[in-house]
């Protein structure tokens, strides 16, 4: 009957035993569930053991995401709270428990380091090169006893728990299960908590991330804003330098600015003036170029007004022409240039007077051919510098015209005179022979605009 | 054999006495940290260094090792013979833990090397009447 | 002679006595006090009979004693040699035993050690005694000489 009874009361104090770890995994569990605080969570842990299992100096260190050391998270019971202090992994009991992932019992660790001390002693006379430094591990300044239990999450290691006592007492084994348990329970919390965190700091990055964006923004608008106007500036500058017509083709595309010529009808003008040479040699530059400036002005008005491409002034020469980029047709474009050059006659006339009256002591006088045939127009040069021009037997026919031509005269072709003969009055004039045509060219002189009815 | 009541005097509280013999039946009487307990009919040894208890069971497997329980301070006798060694597994990883473990704390890594866990079977287990 | 440098463990260290069974099994047992002629190469340790019965009969048998001493400082010598006599123990020796305890059980106290337990192991007196001629001494403090052999 008392065997019975004996079996009966070891059974009743294995299942008391066992709802108390129940009521133990429970209390704790929902103690540390119950905040995202990684600090809470920590103590209320350590605490924890502390009210269950009389653990009287522990701490719990978590790994660090170097993987290379843990840094003692929370404390309980020790005088130097010791919060931060690192432990490599691999050195020392908790160290060597963080490598392995397994639980560690140590007992009696003052004889095990004494001889260890006796062992380094004994080396350290025959051949100490091998020896490192001896480590000062946070903790009992006097321990004989340790437990250190891995926190495992999964297979991760999170930190490790470690509970340490003075005196040489032996840690049950029955209670490791359950710490273990509980030891990594908290890993699960500490783990979210730490991911909580994580999130929190994400977080705030992120904002930080979009008011760094919103406030770039604003301040890109203003940059362009500013940028374009700079291009502006420049590209007005810049037009100053091509003719509108090719200005225009430029910017708004049309024309590609690679090395690109054709084959076209054009009707090209010359003049230059007479007597000008003599004049640079007598004049201050500052009245030469304020002469020749006012000159060139006024004829490239009377050229864009009528639609001309100029191609360029050489000094007090102009080279224009009509037909490209733009053309009205043949007929169009040299009528158009025919009424340019009459006009520039009578502007140069108002010049001369204006010019006298000023003290200039020449009268300037201008000399102009004109030509319409093929011609070759386009972008010449080299990669780097272009120039937007015409060349071709044409353009030398217009050039001796214009040399040909008597002061304020226009001289043409007889192919520009095919082409204008019922705007114009004009007188024929004699053969001129230049070189590359083989044929002698007749000339005719431009006496006045037939008055449009 | 072994049970709960021993189990304390195998955790290395209290150091224990072993005796081996060699072939030529020279004893031989020396003293280590831990007998680690393995089953209820094995425990271990653990060996570091090359030794003279290592060298005679070698040749002789009887080997006779006294433990104290640091609870209770009662000693046992043990009877045991020499069965294997084991350089891998969970015992070994236990010793050898508990090996880096210290090592390490007193800057001697590397010097103390596990070379092997020596598992020997328990043939007696007496208290002793002090 | 038994070289001066072995005397400290000798007489202030615990130790442990070990012989082998003609069958070359092994016993061994505790030793609670010493004495030394180091003149004549002989030690004599004393023993309580009534734990180390198998251990006597045999050593009787065989004579071979391997005889082991240790400091609480990891110093520690193994002296091997033949069994002359086991004898029952003199006042004297009683009494030298009795300090060597005493001051042993004091150091395991000092070291945090219950006093109840040490004496228990301790406390009580050993009966016999144990003579023999030393022929080998061992250096048996753990390092790299451990094992090696002292000349005398």
């Amino acid at each position: 009957m008392s065997d019975l009874q004996n079996e009966i009361d070891a059974i009743s104090k294995l299942l008391d035993r066992k709802s108390k770890e129940v009521e133990i995994i429970k209390q704790i569990s929902s103690q540390i569930n119950k905040t995202l605080d990684i600090n809470l969570i920590a103590k209320a842990t350590l605490l924890g053991m502390d009210e269950f299992f009389g653990f009287k100096h522990s701490m719990i260190l978590l790994k660090n995401e170097n993987n290379d050391d843990l840094s003692v998270l929370a404390t309980h019971g020790y005088d130097d709270q010791g919060i931060g202090a690192k432990v490599k992994i691999g050195v020392g009991v908790i160290g060597i428990v963080a490598k392995r992932k397994k639980l560690m019992r140590m007992a009696n660790l003052g004889m095990q380091r004494s001889y260890m001390q006796a062992v380094r002693q004994e080396i350290s006379q025959t051949d100490n090169t091998k020896l490192q430094d001896e480590i000062e591990l946070p903790g009992l300044p006097d321990v004989e006893s340790q437990v250190a239990i891995p926190m495992m999450l999964e297979d991760e290691l999170v930190g490790v728990f470690s509970v340490e006592s003075k005196e040489l007492n032996i840690f049950d084994k029955s209670d490791e299960l359950l710490i273990s348990i509980l030891a990594n329970q908290s890993a699960s919390a500490l783990q979210n908590a730490r991911l909580f965190e994580l999130e929190q700091k994400r977080l705030k990055d992120l904002n930080k991330a979009h008011s760094d964006l919103a406030y770039l923004n604003t301040n890109l608008e203003k940059k362009v804003e500013e940028r374009t106007a700079e291009l502006v500036s420049l590209s007005e500058k810049l037009s100053k330098y091509f003719s509108p017509q090719v200005y225009e083709s430029i910017f708004s595309g049309k024309l590609d600015v690679t090395i690109q010529t054709k084959r076209k009808q054009l009707t090209v003008f010359f003049s230059d003036l007479q007597g000008f040479t003599e004049l640079t040699e007598r004049l201050e530059p500052e009245v030469l170029t304020q002469l020749i400036t006012e000159y060139l002005t006024e004829m490239s008005k009377i050229a864009i007004k009528w639609g001309g491409t100029i191609d360029k002034f050489i000094g007090d020469a102009m080279l224009v022409f009509f037909g490209d980029p733009n053309s009205l047709g043949e007929k169009k474009d040299a009528i158009a240039c025919v009424s340019m050059a009459v006009e520039m006659l009578e502007k140069l006339a108002d010049l001369r007077e204006v010019w006298k009256d000023r003290g200039v002591p020449k009268s300037l006088n201008a000399r102009m051919g004109i030509h319409s045939g093929t011609c070759t127009v386009g972008n010449f040069g080299s990669e780097d510098r272009l120039d937007y021009t015409i060349i071709g037997r044409g353009v030398n026919l217009a050039s001796r015209l214009e040399s040909s031509s008597k002061p304020n005269r226009i001289l043409i072709s007889e192919d520009t005179r095919t082409l204008v003969k019922d705007h114009i009055i004009s007188q024929k004039k004699e053969e001129i022979y230049v070189k590359g045509i083989s044929y002698p060219v007749q000339t005719y002189e431009i006496s006045s605009l037939i008055k449009e009815t | 054999m072994i049970n709960e009541e021993h189990t304390p005097a195998m955790q290395g509280m209290f150091p224990s006495t072993i005796t081996t013999c060699s072939k030529d039946g020279e004893p031989n009487t020396s003293v280590i940290s831990q007998v680690w307990y393995v089953d209820e009919n094995h425990v271990a040894l653990s060996n570091q260094f090359f030794n003279k208890t290592k060298k005679n069971v070698s040749e002789n497997p009887y080997a006779f090792a006294t433990i104290t329980n640091p609870q209770t301070f009662d000693m046992y006798e043990m009877e045991l013979m020499f069965d294997h060694t084991e350089v891998e597994g969970d015992l070994f990883d236990e010793m050898e833990m508990k090996l880096e473990a210290i090592a390490s704390m007193s800057g001697m890594s590397g010097i103390f090397k596990l070379i092997g866990s020596d598992v020997y079977k328990v043939k007696s287990i007496n208290k002793l009447n002090l | 002679m038994i070289p001066e440098l072995t005397m400290n463990v000798l007489t202030t260290g615990f130790g442990h006595v070990g012989t082998a069974t003609i069958d070359k099994k092994s016993y061994h047992t505790d030793t609670m006090g010493v004495t030394v002629d180091q003149q004549n190469d002989t030690i004599s340790c004393f023993v309580k009979s009534s734990i180390a019965e198998e251990f006597l009969k045999n050593v009787n048998e065989t004579k071979k004693i391997s005889f082991y001493l240790g400091l609480e400082t990891h110093e520690a010598y193994n002296f091997k040699g033949t069994l002359i006599e086991t004898y029952d123990l003199g006042s004297e020796e009683l009494s030298q035993s009795e300090n060597f305890r005493k001051s042993f059980i004091d150091k395991m106290k000092s070291m945090g050690l219950p006093e109840d337990g040490i004496k228990k192991i301790f406390g009580n007196p050993p009966d016999k005694g144990l003579k023999f001629k030393v022929e080998k001494i061992f250096k048996q403090t753990p390092g790299p000489e451990a094992g090696q052999e002292l000349s005398f």
